[in-house]
């Protein structure tokens, strides 16, 4: 079987699957400041561990399934199979001397240490790895090419995004057993809801996906489009370090926790300044839709269309008005970690929906769509400097057990 | 209109002007034709002012005076001590020679200098001059009061309010600076 035969959609739910594994596409910019939060809700050598650890058993899940779906027997087969999906879902170019219980490794053009050189590397100095991704996949793929299940783990021992002259790691016998992740098996199709501009928002999602269905890594194994990079990610990882930063936090103290889920929520803000309004910029999205004019209902449903190509769960719009909006959503890809590895319910958390949502509003009244700025740091900083007009909400929520996850934006 | 305002709108090719605190970087007083952030510019030529007299103990072991004279494209900039705690930055634009520039700088410069307060001008705590730094330097800025109170414990009310930071929140504070910037010291 080849690698594409493994990928699966939920169609009415808009998630994708490869073997099985729940993935989205994500850019730099939402990568490097989701992991950032992370390291400061819980301290940095235990964020790294949490990243880390997450990356591993999340790549341990979907390197298994790719390994064995594509046939690949021998060890030397089965790594090959890893690193080449590595390369092909944007993290850069690993390669992994794996002998039984050990090895290390290599990379080249690492998304995380290569995006945060680009960056931030003019501005802050790095005193720490970044790259827990690579490391956690590192020890998965010496793992899955000898099918050994004792857990191996991976020491960054050389960074780039400090100013180390490559990303090297040392992967030995350690870390904790992987825990419970979130497969396609645990989700169920569900029945399409429709909302506002529900017919655009179809077509549009409909060529998206098309488009997006040829977009692998180049020779550099990175995917660079719209202006950012992108990778093909993991949502196990994602959910994984969210929610358990949130849950050292709320350990530590009650009081800090809104200040880790308003990080949480920046992070889907940051994707959607970057990445959809990186689209809505593009050449390939004029041919597409035409070029975009700047109407609220335009772009608010260009901006559902972009998040249901990228996999993130059926969103559409149930209310919008220049001081409201209500988008609601019968699947998204943070509660089913909600319902299914944790054993406490996460009710009013689907940090990610909610802090797009108030982005597709500053994205569309904010933006000066005639006047067509480049998408900057600058641009970020002078536009959402001070605190924002909007207030979100999240009344249902999936993980909590409702039908749909609502989330309601107004106007202060 | 007060008398920067009137003494700098007499010199045609000038740009504008700001004086600035030290060693915090922060505008004591400002005027520009334009609609620029004079925070900023007193932010950022502070900073440079400030280093080279860092620079200056170095080559001759204690602090001296210094005169900065850049020449940018569309600008020439001139940068001159007040006093120790006070620098005035003169920017032109490219229609005024260097020499016309410094003759107009010069009168300027009196006429800065007679309107200076006598006494020096009050201490920011360091705490502020922290705080301040980090907003000016560190990425994301607008992240940065969530980040620094995730790492710390301290309440958006503390940050709201540097000033009133106690010694060991400062060093909370400073730790915190440290980390986001990546620096073993602030030099503050």
């Amino acid at each position: 079987m080849k690698l594409d035969d493994l990928n699966s959609s939920l169609e009415s739910a808009c998630l994708d699957f490869l073997g099985g594994a729940p993935l989205v596409y994500h850019c730099h910019h939402f990568n490097l400041f989701l992991d950032q939060t992370v390291d400061d809700a819980v301290g940095s050598a235990r964020g790294w561990e949490l990243r880390r650890d997450m990356a591993h058993q999340a790549w341990l899940q979907l390197l298994s399934a790719v390994a064995d779906g594509v046939g690949a027997h021998t060890p030397a087969e089965r790594l090959t199979a890893c690193q080449q999906l590595y390369a092909a879902m944007g993290h850069g170019r690993m390669a992994v001397t794996a002998d039984r219980g050990r090895g290390a490794a290599e990379g080249e053009f690492l998304h995380y240490g290569f995006a945060w050189k680009q960056k931030y590397g003019a501005q802050v100095r790095r005193h720490r790895p970044v790259d827990a991704v690579a490391a956690g996949f590192a020890a998965a793929a010496t793992q899955v090419a000898h099918r050994t299940a004792e857990p191996l783990v991976a020491v960054e021992t050389g960074c780039i995004a400090k100013e180390d002259p490559r990303c090297t790691f040392e992967i030995a016998p350690g870390g904790p057993p992987p825990g419970r992740v979130v497969h396609e098996s645990d989700l169920r199709p569900v029945e399409p809801r429709t909302g506002l501009a529900e017919e655009r928002i179809s077509a549009i999602n409909a060529g998206l996906r098309n488009f997006l269905g040829g977009v692998a890594g180049d020779d550099r194994g990175l995917v660079e489009a719209f202006g950012v990079f992108v990778t093909r990610h993991m949502t196990n990882y994602y959910n994984g370090i969210s929610y358990g930063a949130v849950d050292v936090v709320r350990e530590r103290s009650e009081a800090l926790v809104p200040m880790v889920e308003g990080l949480l929520r920046e992070s889907g803000h940051v994707c959607v300044f970057n990445t959809f309004g990186g689209i809505l910029y593009s050449p390939e999205w004029d041919a597409l839709v035409g070029r975009i004019e700047g109407d609220l209902t335009e772009v608010v449903s260009s901006c559902c269309a972009i998040a249901r190509a990228l996999g993130f769960g059926a969103w559409t719009i149930e209310e919008l008005s220049p001081k409201r909006l209500v988008v609601t959503t019968s699947t998204e890809y943070e509660s089913p970690w909600c319902a299914t590895v944790r054993t406490e319910p996460c009710p009013g958390a689907s940090y990610f929906l909610q802090g797009a949502a108030v982005a597709f509003m500053r994205l569309a009244l904010d933006l000066d769509w005639k006047a067509r700025r480049p998408l900057t740091r600058e641009l970020y900083d002078d536009l959402f400097k001070g605190d924002s007009r909007w207030r979100v909400e999240q009344p249902d929520s999936l993980a909590a057990g409702s039908a749909v996850s609502r989330v309601v934006v107004e106007s202060r | 209109m007060d008398w920067l305002d009137r003494a700098a709108r007499e010199a045609a090719n000038l740009d504008g002007i700001v004086i600035t605190k030290l060693p915090d970087c922060v505008e004591w007083r400002g005027w520009t034709r334009w609609s620029w952030s004079t925070s900023d510019v007193a932010a950022y030529f502070g900073d440079l002012v400030r280093a080279n007299r860092n620079a200056m103990k170095v080559v001759a072991g204690a602090p001296e005076r210094v005169a900065l004279t850049i020449e940018a494209p569309g600008h020439k900039i001139l940068a001159q001590d007040l006093r120790a705690d006070l620098v005035a930055v003169y920017i032109f634009n490219d229609s005024e020679s260097l020499g016309a520039a410094r003759l107009v700088a010069r009168r300027l410069h009196q006429q800065i200098l007679q309107n200076l307060p006598s006494s020096e001008l009050v201490e920011r705590t360091r705490g502020e001059r922290i705080w301040e730094f980090l907003l000016r330097y560190a990425p994301d800025a607008h992240a940065v009061p969530m980040r620094v109170a995730l790492q710390t414990g301290l309440t958006p009310k503390n940050l709201a309010d540097p000033a009133k930071l106690t010694e060991a929140q400062t060093k909370q504070l400073e730790a915190a600076a440290k980390d986001i910037l990546g620096v073993d010291s602030l030099g503050l």
